[in-house]
C-alpha cells in the first residue's frame, strides 16, 4: 500500500516530517520506506498480514497517534441527505459469512462527469489506476476507511440481491475477461439470476460499471475473513478488495463508508440518494475476547519488569479496554479495539506492549545454560574431510537447483523407479526433482567451457529425490566430474587427459579416509549416460552405493568435448567418521619384495588375479601392487602383459628367503591352475 | 725392506695419487689388498721364507698394508670431496622457474557460511540437525501455527506435488522433527535448502536457511537479543550495530526483524525471529507454562552476499568457476 504524505498530513495541526515518520513506523512494526512520486513523498508499505487495521489512512492514522503521542482529526461521518425511497431487498442466506451487508441506491448521477484532477492525482500516488468516476471514489473510500466498497450498474441487478454460497461448477465472467469456476466454499453476491459477483474478491464483468451507467447500486460489507481466506489464491484473482477481507476488516465501519463514498460522489457529479437498505446480524459480527494478560507473563516472556503506570498507558494508545484485576498487581482484563484481528491470546498483547515500548528498550542478556559438551561435530567433520580431500585433488564444489527437466533424469539415472513431478513448476527445465546430480554438473561443465575454462573438475553433495509408493524418498549423494588434463599446463610434467583410473583414484583416496577402501569393489556395468566397457558400479559387500565411468560419446558429441568427462556418484550416507579406531602395537621387521611378470588375455580383469591370490591366504603377504600395464604388438593382440609386485612382511619376524619362494611357488602354481596365463 | 717391497709400495703410493675417480681408487685397492692383491701375495710368500726371518717380513708386510690403506682412505675422502664439489658447481638451476603444482578446488561460498554459522553455534551448544527437503503440510505449516488458508501461506509461495507433499519454504520444520524425537528442553540449529516459486534478481526458487530454536525454562527475550547479536559481531569478526524492529511470522509472538546497519549508513535486514508462539508449544504438546523458547531464521544467501559483497544472488548457483574460485 503506498499513502502520500499529503493525505496525512491534512488530519494532523503540523506536517509530518517524512523520513521521522517513517522511521517510527518502521520501529514499530509497520515495514515501510519513503519514495517519491512526481516529487511528492510518498509512504510505500509492505503491511504483514497480521495488520489488516493498517491498510488504510484511517489506520495509519491510529498507529502515528499511539507511537507519537500526536493527536488527529478524525474522519467525518455525517449522513448524506436522502431523496428517494427506492432500495434493492437484500436476502442474506449465509448470515455468518456475511454479518453486515449495507447497500444504497443513487440514481441519476452526471455520468458524463470524469474523476477530477485532485481523485486522479491522489489515487495515483496510492498506485492505483484511475479506471471511472464510480470505481475512483470507491477506491479512495477504501484508502482512506479501509472498507472496500463494491458498485454495480443498478440496470442489472434484477428483483433483488441474494447473499449465498455458489453451487458447485457455478461460472461468473470476471472483470478481467476470464471466467471462472466456483464451488460452494466460494461465497458469492447475486440477484435471482444470476451471479454478480464473488463476494470480497470481485464482480462480474456484466454487472460494472460502463460509460452508460448512470444510476448505481453501492454495497458496504462485512464477510467473515475465514470465508474469504485463501479464495483469491484458488482463483489466482487477487484484488485490493480481498487483501483487505481476508485479514480482516472492522465490522462497525461499513455505514461511514457508505456515507462517504455518497458525500463524494454528490460533490463531484450530484445524484439522488436512497436510504441505506441493510442486513446486520450483530451475534455473527466478531467479538473481541476479553484476555487475561498477567504481569508475571509479560515479564517472563520479555525479561524485563515494564512499569503498570507505563503498561496501562500503551494499552490507553491502543484504544485497548483495560480492567485492573487486584489494583494492576496481578494484571489486567484487556480487550481489542474491533479493528484489530490479530490481537487473539496473551502473547499477541504482550507483543503490543513490547512493540510500543521499544524492542531496542529491551536490554541483550546472555542465557546461563548447562554446558552440554555431549552435542557432537560429526556432521560438520565428515564435511570438512570430504571438502579438504576434494578440494586438494582440484575439486571445486558447486551447487544446483533440486529440479530438473524430465529429460535430464530420464537419461541419468539407471533404474526405472518414478520421479517426483511438480505439480506448479516454474518451468518445464526445473519441473522434476532430480534423481542424479550429473546432469547438473554437466550444464556447470558445458558453461565454463563456454567461458574458456579447461581443466575442471567439480563435485556436489546434495539429495536426490525419488518416489517410492507414491511417498518422497531422498538420499543424499555425493557426485563429481572431471574434464580436461591430468594437470594444469606447466614445464615440469607430462600432461595427459584424465582418464577413469585418475578418477578411480580420487574416489579410492576418498573412501580410505573412510576406511573403507578395502571393503568397496568395482565391477564392470553399464549405465544409461556413461560409455559401455568404461564404466562401474561402486558396492560396498554386496550392495550398490553408486557409478563412476566415462560419459558416453554418444551424451556428449553435441558438446564438442576435447575429451570425455569421467563422473562419478556415491551415496554420501555410506561415509561414516570413524569413532572406534583402535591401535595395534606393531615391531618393525623388514620386507621383501618379489616381482611376478605374467602374461595374459586382454578379456582377464586383473582383479581376478589378485582375488586369486588373496584366495591363498598366505599370512605375511602384506600387499600387492600392480607396478605395470602393457599392451603392444610384441605381446600379441588381444594379450597384455602384467606386472606384480608382491611384498611379503611379517609382523612377528624376519622372513627367510625359502619360505618366501615356497610362498611364490602355491601363486604361481595356483594362477597357472586357474587362468590362462604365463609367467615371463 | 727388500728392494722389490719398496719398489712396491713406491708404485702403490704412486698409482693410489694418480687416481681419478672412486672407481679407479677401488681397482687400485684390489690390485694390491684385495685377496688376490700384490701385498696380500706377499703375505702369502712368506710361507716360502726362513720362519726366523717371517716376523721381520710379516711385520713389514703388515706395516705397508696399513699405509696402504690410510692412502686409500684419505684419496677417497678426497675423490669424495672433489665429486661433491664438482657436483656442486654443476647445481645451479634456475630457481625462477615455477613449482610444480596441482589443480586446487575450493568449496562454495554458501557451504563456506554455513560452516562458519553451524561453527559459531556449535560453540553456543546448539545442536544440528537436518531433516527431508519434501515435507507434509503438517510440518512445514499447520505445527507451526499456519492452519489452511492462512495468509501467511500465501508468503510462501510453495512448490506442491501430489499427495499434500511439497518442498519445504523454510527449515522450521526440521525443528519440529527435531522436537518430536527429543523433546524438550532444545537447543538446535537447522541449516538446509528452502523452496519458494519466486525467481528474479533478488530471489532464487531455491536457496538456503539456518533457522534456530531454544525451548528451556526462563527463556526470554533479552536471551534472543543477546545471542543474535553474539552470532552477528563473530560471523562478522567486528562490532556490529543491530535494531530489532516488530514483524509478523505465524510461529511467533512477540516477532522481530533485525536490521544491521552497513557502512554507508542503511539499515539492512538479515534475519527475522522472535519468542516461540504458545500455539507452537501446544500443537507439539508443550507446557507453556514451564517452557517458553525463542526461533530465530536466516537467509545464507544473504549473509554471503553482505559479508563478500555480491550483488546478484543468481551468481551463486550460475557455478562459474571465476566466481566460485574466488572463496579459497
Amino acid at each position: 500500500m503506498k499513502l502520500p504524505i499529503n493525505w496525512l498530513n491534512e488530519f494532523f495541526r503540523q506536517d509530518l516530517d517524512p523520513d521521522n515518520v517513517v522511521d517510527k513506523l518502521t520501529l514499530s512494526g509497520l515495514e515501510c520506506k519513503l519514495v517519491t512520486h512526481k516529487n511528492k513523498p510518498v509512504i510505500d508499505f509492505s503491511l504483514t498480514p497480521n495488520r489488516a487495521d493498517c491498510f488504510s489512512v484511517k489506520g495509519i492514522l491510529q498507529e502515528l497517534s499511539a507511537i507519537s503521542n500526536k493527536s488527529y482529526q478524525e474522519l467525518t461521518d455525517a449522513d448524506c441527505e436522502i431523496h428517494h425511497k427506492d432500495i434493492i431487498p437484500i436476502e442474506v442466506k449465509s448470515v455468518k459469512d456475511c454479518p453486515v451487508f449495507l447497500t444504497r441506491v443513487i440514481k441519476n448521477y452526471n455520468n458524463k462527469t470524469q474523476s477530477p484532477q485532485w481523485l486522479k492525482e491522489r489515487l495515483e500516488l496510492c498506485g492505483f489506476k484511475s479506471i471511472n468516476l464510480i470505481v475512483d471514489i470507491a477506491n479512495l473510500v477504501m484508502l482512506e476507511t479501509g472498507q472496500p466498497l463494491h458498485t454495480y450498474d443498478l440496470d442489472c441487478i434484477k428483483s433483488k440481491i441474494i447473499v449465498r454460497r455458489a453451487k458447485n461448477k457455478e461460472t461468473l465472467n470476471i472483470l478481467d475477461g476470464t471466467q471462472k469456476i466456483l464451488n460452494k466454499n466460494f461465497l458469492i453476491i447475486a440477484d435471482d439470476k444470476k451471479p454478480l459477483g464473488v463476494a470480497g474478491i470481485m464482480g462480474s464483468l456484466e454487472s460494472g460499471i460502463s460509460e452508460k451507467t448512470s444510476s448505481i447500486l453501492v454495497e458496504s460489507a462485512y464477510f467473515n475473513y475465514e470465508t474469504i481466506m485463501g479464495k483469491a489464491r484458488m482463483l489466482s484473482l487477487y484484488s485490493e478488495a480481498s487483501l483487505r477481507f481476508e485479514r480482516g476488516v472492522d465490522p462497525n465501519i461499513q455505514k461511514n463508508a457508505i456515507e462517504r463514498f455518497t458525500q463524494i460522489l454528490n460533490q463531484v457529479a450530484g445524484g439522488e440518494n436512497g436510504p441505506i437498505s441493510q442486513s446486520i446480524s450483530n451475534k455473527d459480527k466478531p467479538k473481541n475476547k476479553t484476555i487475561l494478560l498477567r504481569k508475571e507473563q509479560i515479564k517472563r516472556i520479555l525479561g524485563i519488569t515494564i512499569p503498570n503506570q507505563k503498561i496501562k498507558s500503551i494499552l490507553g494508545k491502543l484504544k485497548m479496554d483495560t480492567q485492573e484485576i487486584d489494583f494492576g498487581y496481578e494484571g489486567w482484563k484487556v480487550k481489542a479495539p474491533s479493528y484489530r484481528f490479530d490481537i487473539e491470546d496473551e502473547c499477541d498483547l504482550i507483543e503490543e506492549i513490547a512493540r510500543i515500548y521499544g524492542y531496542d528498550t529491551i536490554p541483550e542478556t546472555r542465557e546461563t545454560q548447562e554446558i552440554n559438551l555431549n552435542q557432537g561435530t560429526k556432521r560438520l567433520d565428515k564435511r570438512n574431510i570430504i571438502n579438504n580431500l576434494l578440494c586438494n585433488l582440484g575439486y571445486s564444489e558447486v551447487i544446483n537447483y533440486s529440479f530438473v527437466s524430465p529429460s535430464m533424469n530420464a537419461s541419468s539415472n539407471n533404474s526405472t523407479i518414478d520421479v517426483m513431478d511438480l505439480r506448479n513448476p516454474l518451468s518445464l527445465e526445473m519441473s522434476v526433482m532430480r534423481n542424479s546430480l550429473w546432469p547438473g554438473l554437466l550444464s556447470n561443465l558445458v558453461y565454463n567451457i563456454k567461458r574458456q575454462q579447461k581443466d575442471i573438475r567439480l563435485f556436489e553433495i546434495g539429495k536426490v529425490f525419488s518416489s517410492l509408493n507414491k511417498s518422497p524418498h531422498e538420499i543424499t549423494v555425493i557426485a563429481g566430474l572431471a574434464y580436461g588434463k591430468s594437470n594444469r599446463e606447466q614445464w615440469a610434467k607430462t600432461n595427459t587427459p584424465i582418464d577413469f583410473f585418475d578418477v578411480k583414484g580420487d574416489l579410492e583416496t576418498l573412501l580410505e579416509c573412510f576406511n573403507l577402501k578395502s571393503e568397496v569393489s568395482f565391477k564392470q556395468k553399464t549405465h544409461k549416460i556413461l560409455c559401455p566397457g568404461r564404466t562401474a558400479s561402486i558396492n560396498l559387500k554386496n550392495k550398490v552405493i553408486g557409478y563412476i565411468g566415462e560419459l558416453n560419446p554418444e551424451v556428449t558429441n553435441d558438446l564438442k568435448l576435447d575429451s570425455n568427462p569421467i563422473v562419478f556418484e556415491l551415496d554420501h550416507d555410506v561415509l561414516k567418521t570413524s569413532m572406534d579406531l583402535n591401535y595395534l602395537p606393531s615391531k618393525y621387521f623388514p620386507y621383501s619384495r618379489r616381482d611376478l611378470s605374467l602374461l595374459m588375455d586382454e578379456e582377464i580383469e586383473i582383479n581376478e588375479v589378485i582375488e586369486l591370490i588373496e584366495s591363498i591366504k598366505i599370512k605375511d603377504l602384506e600387499e600387492i601392487i600392480i607396478f605395470d600395464v602393457f599392451k603392444g604388438d610384441k605381446i600379441g593382440a588381444d594379450r597384455k602383459s602384467v606386472s606384480i609386485g608382491l611384498i611379503f612382511q611379517s609382523k612377528s619376524r624376519t622372513l627367510n628367503d625359502d619360505e618366501i619362494d615356497q610362498s611364490m611357488l602355491m601363486i604361481n602354481q595356483k594362477i597357472l591352475r586357474k587362468l590362462n596365463v604365463t609367467v615371463r | 725392506m727388500t728392494k722389490s717391497l719398496s719398489d712396491l709400495t713406491r708404485q702403490a703410493i704412486e698409482d693410489i695419487s694418480n687416481c681419478s675417480s672412486l672407481k679407479e681408487l677401488d681397482s687400485v685397492r684390489v690390485f694390491y689388498l684385495g685377496k688376490k692383491g700384490k701385498v696380500s701375495l706377499e703375505l702369502k710368500s712368506l710361507s716360502n721364507l726362513d720362519p726366523k726371518e717371517r716376523p721381520k717380513f710379516g711385520k713389514q708386510i703388515n706395516e705397508i698394508k696399513k699405509t696402504l690403506q690410510e692412502k686409500i682412505s684419505l684419496k677417497k675422502a678426497d675423490l669424495n670431496n672433489q665429486k661433491i664439489k664438482a657436483s656442486i658447481e654443476d647445481a645451479a638451476i634456475d630457481i625462477t622457474l615455477p613449482g610444480k603444482t596441482s589443480l586446487i578446488g575450493n568449496i562454495h561460498p554458501l557451504s563456506k557460511t554455513l560452516n562458519e554459522i553451524e561453527k559459531i553455534f556449535i560453540n553456543a551448544g546448539f545442536l544440528v540437525d537436518d531433516g527431508p527437503e519434501i515435507e507434509d503440510e503438517y510440518h512445514n505449516f499447520t505445527a507451526l501455527n499456519m492452519p489452511d488458508n492462512h495468509p501467511a501461506r500465501a508468503m510462501h509461495d510453495t512448490f506442491y506435488f501430489d499427495n499434500e507433499y511439497l518442498l519445504r519454504t523454510h527449515t522450521s520444520p526440521i525443528q519440529i522433527r527435531t522436537m518430536e524425537r527429543d523433546g524438550v528442553p532444545i537447543r538446535v540449529i537447522a541449516p538446509g535448502k528452502v523452496y519458494r516459486r519466486d525467481s528474479d534478481i533478488t530471489h532464487t526458487p531455491m536457496f538456503h536457511q539456518v533457522e534456530g530454536l531454544v525451548i528451556d525454562n526462563d527463556i526470554n527475550f533479552t536471551h534472543l537479543k543477546g545471542i543474535l547479536h553474539d552470532f552477528i559481531n563473530s560471523f562478522f569478526n567486528d562490532d556490529m550495530n543491530l535494531r530489532f524492529r516488530p514483524s509478523y511470522f505465524p510461529f511467533t509472538e512477540p516477532s522481530a526483524e533485525v536490521d544491521l546497519l552497513s557502512s554507508d549508513g542503511q539499515w539492512l535486514e538479515i534475519l527475522g525471529c522472535g519468542m516461540v508462539h504458545p500455539k507452537v508449544l501446544d500443537n507439539l504438546g508443550i507446557d507453556n507454562k514451564k517452557f517458553s523458547g525463542y526461533a530465530f531464521g536466516m537467509g545464507v544467501e544473504r549473509l554471503t552476499m553482505l559479508k563478500y559483497g555480491i550483488k546478484d544472488i543468481r551468481l551463486f548457483y550460475e557455478n562459474d568457476l571465476s566466481f566460485l574460485s574466488q572463496f579459497k
